[in-house]
């Protein structure tokens, strides 16, 4: 074990935080910031700008067109990132998801279709896992898509699809082998969000946003070159996807910035009142999130370098991620949650991503609350969202002490 | 000591709920409101409300209302939390009798206010600042024609619906004031907007409006807002009781229905166990709201410690309890479409209301530790 830093690492910490400022739309840093949603526009440009450098998929091999970088420059560019406001596009469904199922499973003449255009931003993708009969029980999802002749006719329904409202394209999981075991009849494909038959409903989430959607699929027809690998082994493939799960979605360099945020709340007088700071009651509870923040940062290096390395893949390595999770979402909220209360009523007014109130113009609002309410409200979902606190709690108990009686 | 319903108080919560029942749907059976769109999603029934008498719950049987206690109160309270229910009832019927109570205003005011003609709404809290209640920049100038008032007031409750405001204000001389206003005086700019939980508020500007009336000043005044404040905080705590009970219900129901791993997710024993810890800070919440409730007879230091360490308490473990109902509804309970989120959102809404947790702790604090701090501990 050496855990100093590299000191080469300075240099290439420099490079990157050059290029935010340099590069970073400022309005598009504003809303990060301040916890309110990227737009389509953000997160296209975005990827258009980082594609241009050639860094929209740190994690990518270079062959395919990442970076190169160690795990540990990965880490760096993401804390810079956190720090700087930019949206974290590398975690989106396309570079996240339907790019190393691709790479890794996918045909040449796949990979040479749909690759670059998720570099450059120019498709954009959406996750087709989730059904509201299939949360936590995805394996039993019910969306089918039938052989017929040269293509698959796809019917069913997917929920929770973020970014489905804009996206050209759906990594799809469906049943394409209904007489198998559940995990044995999915497979990934590739669908066309603008083929007929596909409905996109907008859902209104209690952060007043609209990010995710209904996606009904009514016999729509797919071409059987857009399957992806094997039929049948969609199951094999979103395990893959977990398993080599980089980040930990314990998004800890962003809570740390948010910390520094609620760190400048607490010493802003406001008004006549006095600085919170001032009350060891607020102190207190921003010290006790600051020491668990840091701690969770070392956590989260291991869990990122880790992978890649011999322990990726095992199942104390499957077990940690989970932990992250969990204890992440946790930290996510509370600060979230802490700098809510740091406003005081000032979070209570509906503030647009723009920091007016949409609904009262010339309004005695505070422009530095905006986004605070949107943040906290989202991260409620924390332990909800990419399998469930009591699913990662299961996976624990499964990898770590399931063979412990024997 | 009870702390049981008794009859009357049964056939008070069983009316409330009734009404609540038929005239506030959860969602998704209401248009829901968008931020982005103007106007509002739930209709009023504050005429309803007064035809069946409850607005003058607050006010004296010898001055046309049912004169009815604090227990009474929370009862009612309880059930519009239950059901959501989007009324200034606290400003309204509870809040504004309390200043306009033994007043030449209150004798002129209080029969409309009951009868639902004249809607009576506190505006005490200001912008640029958490509270301050008892410090208002508002400023009360005194001229032949009587005295003017000028300054502004934020979030009032349903202020748009307003005919009347009740405001705080300091004279020239920095004494404190308690007074009324008509919305429709000259000097009277009011922007409505909505609250992040969608709840109609509105800002109250005031450029040298006239001033209906003098409640009171000095000490008068000081002690009618900390007691405004004992009772608002008795009153949230009550409601979010009540919405604590709706969510808890709701979950359970769901549990049952819904099917993951080919069997009804109540089968899971980490989920019972999460609503068994529910149950058990529901029902200490209680406790929290039985003591705040007993602390409003006592009045003075022992009011200030039963009410505000009561919120403090209570408002904890809302958010707890209305946040765990989300998580265990999983995504389902993140939309606005489904009703339990929208307890977690009020939880919130009544905990900022008149003195958050960090200002009740504060309140507290000073009733109970004053010789402590006085000394320089």
């Amino acid at each position: 074990m050496h855990l100093a830093l590299p000191p080469e690492l300075a240099a290439f910490r420099a490079e990157v935080r050059d290029f935010l400022a340099t590069h970073l739309p400022d309005a598009l840093a504003w809303r990060m910031r301040q916890g309110f949603h990227p737009s389509q526009e953000d997160l296209r440009q975005w990827n258009r700008i980082t594609g241009e450098k050639g860094w929209t998929a740190p994690d990518w091999p270079v062959e395919h067109g990442g970076p190169g970088w160690s795990a540990l420059q990965s880490y760096i560019y993401e804390d810079e990132c956190a720090a700087a406001g930019a949206p974290h596009i590398q975690w989106r469904a396309g570079i996240g998801l339907a790019g190393p199922v691709l790479y890794t499973f996918g045909s040449a003449a796949q990979k040479a279709r749909y690759l670059p255009p998720i570099l450059t931003g120019e498709e954009w993708w959406c996750q087709g896992f989730s059904e509201p009969g299939s949360g936590s029980d995805l394996a039993n999802l019910r969306t089918t898509a039938r052989p017929d002749g040269d293509t698959f006719i796809v019917s069913g329904q997917k929920i929770w699809t973020s970014e489905a409202e804009f996206s050209e394209l759906m990594f799809l999981l469906a049943r394409t082998e209904p007489d198998e075991k559940p995990q044995r009849g999915l497979s990934c494909l590739i669908l066309d969000m603008r083929a007929p038959g596909v409905t996109v409903r907008p859902i209104v989430t209690l952060d007043n946003s609209h990010t995710v959607n209904e996606v009904f699929l009514d016999d729509v027809r797919v071409p059987v070159e857009n399957l992806i690998g094997e039929r049948g082994a969609g199951w094999t493939y979103a395990k893959y996807l977990l398993a080599n799960e980089r980040h930990s979605n314990a998004l800890v360099q962003r809570v740390k910035r948010e910390l520094a945020r609620l760190d400048a709340a607490l010493r802003t007088p406001y008004g006549s009142d006095a600085p919170l700071i001032a009350d060891p009651r607020w102190r207190a509870r921003l010290t006790d999130l600051e020491i668990e923040v840091q701690g969770m940062e070392y956590a989260v290096m291991r869990a990122v370098i880790d992978h890649g390395n011999a322990h990726s893949g095992t199942a104390r390595n499957m077990a940690f991620t989970s932990a992250l999770k969990i204890r992440g979402g946790d930290i996510q909220r509370r600060v979230a949650n802490a700098l809510v209360d740091a406003l005081g009523p000032r979070a209570m007014v509906d503030y647009d991503d723009c920091g007016a109130a949409p609904s009262a113009p010339g309004l005695a609002g505070d422009p530095t609350a905006a986004g605070a309410m949107t943040r906290a409200m989202f991260r409620r979902a924390s332990s909800i969202y990419s399998g469930a606190d009591e699913i990662q709690r299961g996976i624990i108990w499964q990898q770590m002490f399931a063979e412990a009686g024997r | 000591m009870i702390f049981d319903l008794d009859d009357d108080q049964e056939a008070i919560r069983d009316s409330i709920a009734r009404f609540v029942a038929e005239h506030y749907p959860l969602p998704p059976a209401y248009a829901l409101p968008s931020h982005s769109l103007p106007g509002h999603a739930r209709a009023s029934h504050w005429a309803a409300l007064a035809d069946l008498g409850w607005l003058g719950v607050a006010v004296a049987q010898t001055k046309g209302g049912l004169g009815m206690t604090v227990e009474d109160w929370a009862v009612i309270v309880a059930e519009l939390g239950r059901g959501l229910a989007d009324e200034p009832f606290l400003s309204t019927a509870l809040l504004a009798p309390l200043f306009l109570t033994d007043s030449n205003e209150g004798d002129a005011v209080l029969p409309d206010l009951v009868a639902g003609r004249c809607r009576v709404v506190p505006a005490l809290l200001e912008p640029g600042r958490r509270y301050g209640f008892f410090d208002p920049a508002t400023r009360a100038v005194e001229g032949p024609g009587g005295i003017t008032l000028s300054g502004i007031k934020t979030q009032v409750d349903h202020g748009a619906e307003a005919d009347i405001f009740l405001l705080s204000a300091r004279d020239a001389t920095g004494k404190l004031l308690l007074l009324t206003v008509d919305a429709r005086a000259p000097g009277v700019t009011l922007t409505p907007y909505r609250s992040y939980e969608g709840r109609k508020i509105a800002d109250l500007r005031l450029d040298d409006a006239p001033a209906r009336a003098l409640l009171c000043e000095g000490e008068s005044a000081h002690d009618a807002i900390d007691r405004a404040i004992s009772l608002a905080a008795t009153m949230q705590a009550a409601e979010a009781v009540g919405g604590m009970e709706a969510a808890i219900d709701l979950t359970a129901r769901f549990l049952w229905d819904r099917n993951q791993f080919n069997q009804p997710l109540a089968r899971f024993q980490a989920l019972q166990h999460r609503m068994a810890d529910l149950f058990v800070d529901l029902e200490v919440a209680r406790g929290h709201l039985h003591g705040a409730l007993a602390g409003l007879r006592a009045g003075g230091a022992a009011a200030v410690r039963a009410t505000s360490g009561g919120k403090v308490a209570v408002m904890r473990a809302a958010e707890r309890v209305t946040g765990e109902c989300i998580h265990l509804h999983g995504a389902m309970g993140m939309t606005l479409e489904h009703p339990v989120g929208h307890f977690y959102r009020h939880a919130i809404t009544l905990e900022k209301a008149w003195g958050d947790i960090d200002y009740h702790l504060r309140r507290y604090e000073t009733a109970a530790h004053a010789t402590m701090i006085a000394g320089g501990a």
